[in-house]
């Protein structure tokens, strides 16, 4: 395997972790926490906010899994390339309407990142995300996909 | 498995691709639940050794609000504002117990003022303190040094100075404010203000005021903030405003 195919998939697993490791955290802590995070970015309605918090967590630690897995690879990238770039939005709404947020609330309690910081990880998650999805054939080494597609 | 089976089987999956993306669905799921029972199952554990608290109200009240804050936290004064207005209002309906969580690493001044809570606490006079801690937040907030206005409201509360040194002195105080944090992070609680409505918990003035206005309805008036010289009763006795309408005494307790 070539070193550029091997970076492909260590990216790949990597935002996989993250997505994972996000998703598990809120879904395993109390929702009301992921909640507050929600409210603070004043985006909507309450039942919007429920319903956030409801479903993200569950399309993180999916889409997560997947990654890791390499299983459905250009749907899931795709979902993720959404999913980030849907944070990027959320985050810099709220930098732009300068409320009063001291973190981000991504990673729950595990990890602690101020707005702007965040807005620069995840448009630096979004080129990766990127690059998998027009490299999917070098993304897709060690992974499920792959495996099913030379056992047909 | 035969020959053959094994012959052609070699290069097929044991199962489908559909197959293995059920299993990981289910393995998921499974895993979300089991860390959710031992995140829950421990949390239950460590609540029931809770610590007591500084409290107010009627303890036999149907309607129990536990309370973490920061009192550095703008959105934590806004809340205790919020309780305060409901427990004037509704004097014998509410009970309200406070702990303290403060975020040191974003206020620099709120473990102090934890300590000057506490110290007031010993000498009775505990929620005099909060209410001027409160109210004052966002005069505090922006000092270099708070702690001059802090001994300001301590005198002004009428708090034994020598008492109050030997206090904040103490370490038993911080050890006390800290073992109240750390509890609290045992029950979930990760940010402030994080309130337990009748054991439900709630994230932030928003839900704070969603509960209170589901149960009481909306506040009628705001009432002024209470700087009493005196120490605070923790069972008010009578009623300062207006008696509770009727059907409010006959709702059932949410839990």
């Amino acid at each position: 395997m070539k070193i550029a195919e091997k970076i492909f998939v260590a990216v790949r697993i990597i935002i996989g972790i993250f997505l994972v490791v996000s998703g598990y955290e809120k879904l395993i802590s109390p929702l009301q926490n992921f909640l507050y995070v929600v409210q603070s970015y004043e985006l909507g309605n309450a039942s919007l906010e429920a319903l956030t918090v409801q479903v993200i967590p569950w399309v993180e630690l999916f889409l997560g899994i997947f990654l890791v897995l390499g299983l459905w690879l250009p749907l899931v990238l795709r979902c993720s390339w959404v999913l980030v770039l849907s944070f990027i939005l959320i985050v810099a709404q709220a930098l732009v309407r300068k409320l009063p947020i001291d973190e981000c609330g991504c990673f729950g309690e595990l990890l602690h990142i101020p707005p702007k910081i965040i807005v620069v990880f995840d448009t630096t998650l979004l080129i990766l995300t990127t690059l998998l999805i027009i490299f999917v054939q070098k993304t897709s080494r060690f992974s499920l996909d792959r495996y099913y597609l030379n056992r047909k | 498995m035969s020959k053959k089976n094994k012959n052609s089987g070699a290069c097929k999956p044991k199962i489908s691709k559909l197959g293995a993306t059920a299993l990981v669905v289910i393995l998921g799921v499974l895993s979300v639940y089991a860390g959710r029972f031992i995140v829950k199952h421990n949390r239950e554990k460590i609540s029931a050794q809770g610590e007591k608290a500084r409290a107010k109200g009627n303890p036999r009240a149907d309607f129990k609000i536990v309370e973490y804050i920061d009192f550095q936290c703008p959105a934590c004064a806004k809340g205790s504002k919020i309780i305060r207005d409901y427990v004037a209002q509704y004097p014998t309906r509410i009970y309200v117990e406070m702990k303290y969580f403060p975020l040191s690493q974003m206020h620099k001044f709120a473990l102090l003022a934890c300590q000057y809570a506490q110290c007031a606490a010993r000498q009775d006079k505990f929620w005099p303190m909060h209410d001027a801690l409160i109210d004052d937040q966002s005069i505090w907030d922006r000092m270099l040094n708070a702690e001059t206005m802090f001994r300001e409201m301590a005198g002004k509360i009428g708090l034994d100075k020598a008492a109050l040194d030997a206090c904040l002195a103490d370490k038993e105080t911080e050890k006390v404010i800290l073992s109240m944090k750390e509890h609290g992070k045992s029950l979930g609680v990760q940010s402030t203000p994080t309130y337990f409505v009748n054991g439900k918990m709630s994230v932030g003035i928003k839900s704070l005021q969603a509960e209170l206005e589901k149960y009481f309805g909306p506040v009628k008036s705001p009432t002024p903030p209470v700087v009493s010289t005196t120490a605070a009763s923790p069972v008010p006795s009578t009623p300062k405003s207006a008696p509770e309408p009727l059907h409010l005494l006959q709702t059932p307790a949410r839990q």
